[in-house]
C-alpha cells in the first residue's frame, strides 16, 4: 500500500491507496495520484465577464466557462454545492471535453476567453493548465475564479498561462475561514500576492454575510491590507449573501450593510469598490476616482453604458483606468 | 379566609419530603440536557476542526466503473510524492 502526499494545496492530504484527497477528485490509484475529472467537466456555459465578476477585464465580452466536480473548500454557504461538494463518480452529468475541444468550441462560439470557475479550478489543476496553454496558443485568454487556497509553487507555474483572476477574500479573519470554509486565511493572502507579482489581473470578491463577516472594523482591516499588498487600484466586489446550502438560517445581506462596507473600503483608500448581486444599484457602476465621471454603467451582469475611451481612459480628465480593456 | 395559595402552602408544609423527592428530577433533567448539548457541540466542533484536514474514503468501485466507461479519467496528476514515513498518520486516525 503506497500512500501519496498531494502538494497542490495547503491541506497536503496524505492519501492511502483507494482514497481521495479532501477535494474528492484527486485519487490515489495504485500508488499514484490521479486527476479523475481531467477533460470531464460537469458544467459548461457561456457567461458575461461581469458574472465572474470581473469589471476591469474585457468588459461585456462572453466568456466560455467550465467546471468539474470537487473543491478543496467546504463553505457552509456554497452556492454551487451540488457540483463542488461531490466527487466525479457522484455526478449525473459529465461531459467529455478535452482541452482542444474546449478551445475550439470557445472560438466557434465567439468567446475571447475561457473561465475556470463555479467550483474551484485549483482542484482540476492539470485540466486548467493544459486548456489554458492551448487557449493562449489560439489567441484566447484565461480567467481563474478561485478561493485561492493553493500552495505557492503550483500557483506560480499556473500563473504563466493565466490572464485574470477573481479571488474570494472571504473575511480578514482566520477564525471565520476555519469555521465557515474549513480553510485558513494566510495561504489565501499569500496566493493573492503571488498572482499580483506574476502579473495576473486580479479582482477580489468579499461575500458579506450578516453577523458573520460584516464588521466594519474588519472590513477596514481588509481594505488596508489590499491597498498595502495589492495596490489601491485592485477592484473589490462586495457581494450580497443569499441563504444557501448549510447556511439557511441567515437573511440576505441588507443593501445598507453593503453600502457601509463600500464606504469603509473607499475611505481606507481603495479606488474601485463595487456592490454585487444587487440589481440596479449604483455600486455596480465604474466611476473615475479623480473626477467622479460615470465610466461604465451596469445592470445585473449587463453593461448599459460605456464611456471609457478605447485606451481605457476617463473621457473627461483622461485619467488612465487600470484594467485590461481590449 | 384562605386563598388557593395559602391552601397550597399548608399542603407543602404537611408533605415536605414527598415534594422534595418529586422536585429532584427537574435539576437532574436540566443537568442531563446541558450535558447532552455539551457533548453534541463538542462533537460538532471536532467535526468542523477535522473536516478537510486529511483524505476521504470514496466509492472506489463506482469510480472504477465510471473510469472504465470513459466518464472519468485515470490521468496521472502532478504535484504529489510518495508519502514519507513522517507524513503518515498514526494508525486509527480519521477518516
Amino acid at each position: 500500500m503506497t500512500a501519496v502526499t498531494c502538494e497542490l494545496c495547503p491541506r497536503t492530504c496524505v492519501i492511502p491507496e483507494g482514497g481521495a484527497g479532501d477535494c474528492r477528485i484527486r485519487v490515489n490509484l495504485d500508488g499514484e495520484l490521479r486527476a479523475t475529472t481531467y477533460g470531464r467537466p460537469s458544467a459548461l456555459h457561456i457567461d458575461p465577464m461581469e458574472k465572474k465578476p470581473l469589471y476591469h477585464f474585457l468588459p461585456g465580452s462572453p466568456v466560455f466557462s467550465l467546471a468539474t466536480a470537487g473543491c478543496n473548500l467546504h463553505c457552509r454557504n456554497c452556492q454551487n454545492w451540488q457540483l463542488s461538494q461531490r466527487g466525479g463518480e457522484e455526478m449525473e452529468t459529465v461531459y467529455r471535453a478535452e482541452p482542444s475541444e474546449i478551445v475550439s468550441t470557445a472560438r466557434a462560439e465567439g468567446c475571447r476567453s475561457i473561465a475556470y470557475t463555479y467550483s474551484d479550478p485549483i482542484v482540476y489543476y492539470e485540466y486548467t493548465r493544459d486548456t489554458s496553454a492551448l487557449a493562449h496558443d489560439n489567441g484566447l485568454r484565461n480567467v481563474f475564479v478561485t478561493a485561492a487556497y493553493i500552495n505557492p509553487k503550483p500557483l506560480r507555474d499556473l500563473c504563466r498561462v493565466l490572464d485574470a483572476a477573481n479571488a474570494d477574500l472571504k473575511a480578514m479573519d482566520d477564525g471565520f475561514y476555519r469555521r465557515v470554509t474549513t480553510a485558513s486565511l494566510k495561504p489565501v493572502l499569500d496566493a493573492m500576492v503571488i498572482m499580483r507579482e506574476e502579473g495576473v489581473w486580479l479582482e477580489l470578491t468579499n461575500l458579506v454575510i450578516p453577523t458573520l463577516n460584516d464588521d466594519l472594523a474588519m472590513i477596514r482591516r481588509m481594505a488596508r491590507w489590499i491597498v498595502a499588498e495589492l495596490g489601491a487600484d485592485t477592484p473589490l466586489h462586495f457581494s450580497r449573501f443569499q441563504p444557501m446550502f448549510r447556511m439557511r438560517n441567515l437573511p440576505p445581506t441588507p443593501a445598507e450593510t453593503l453600502e457601509r462596507a463600500r464606504a469603509e473600503a473607499r475611505s481606507a483608500g481603495l479606488n474601485y469598490v463595487y456592490i454585487g448581486n444587487l440589481m440596479g444599484h449604483s455600486g455596480n457602476n465604474t466611476t473615475c476616482p479623480r473626477d467622479g465621471t460615470l465610466l461604465i454603467a451596469r445592470s445585473g451582469f449587463w453593461i448599459t453604458e460605456n464611456y471609457l475611451t478605447d485606451g481605457g481612459r476617463c473621457p473627461t480628465c483622461n485619467q488612465q483606468i487600470p484594467g485590461v480593456w481590449q | 379566609m384562605h386563598s388557593s395559595n395559602s391552601i397550597g402552602h399548608v399542603v407543602d408544609a404537611a408533605l415536605p419530603g414527598a415534594l422534595r423527592s418529586r422536585d429532584l428530577p427537574l435539576p437532574g433533567l436540566i443537568l442531563l440536557c446541558l450535558l447532552l448539548i455539551g457533548l453534541y457541540l463538542g462533537q460538532a466542533w471536532q467535526q468542523v476542526d477535522s473536516d478537510g484536514s486529511g483524505w476521504r474514503r470514496i466509492d472506489t468501485e463506482s469510480l472504477q466503473r465510471r473510469i472504465d466507461a470513459g466518464d472519468l479519467r485515470n490521468r496521472r496528476a502532478d504535484w504529489f510524492h510518495p508519502a514519507r514515513p513522517d507524513e503518515l498518520p498514526a494508525a486509527g486516525t480519521r477518516p
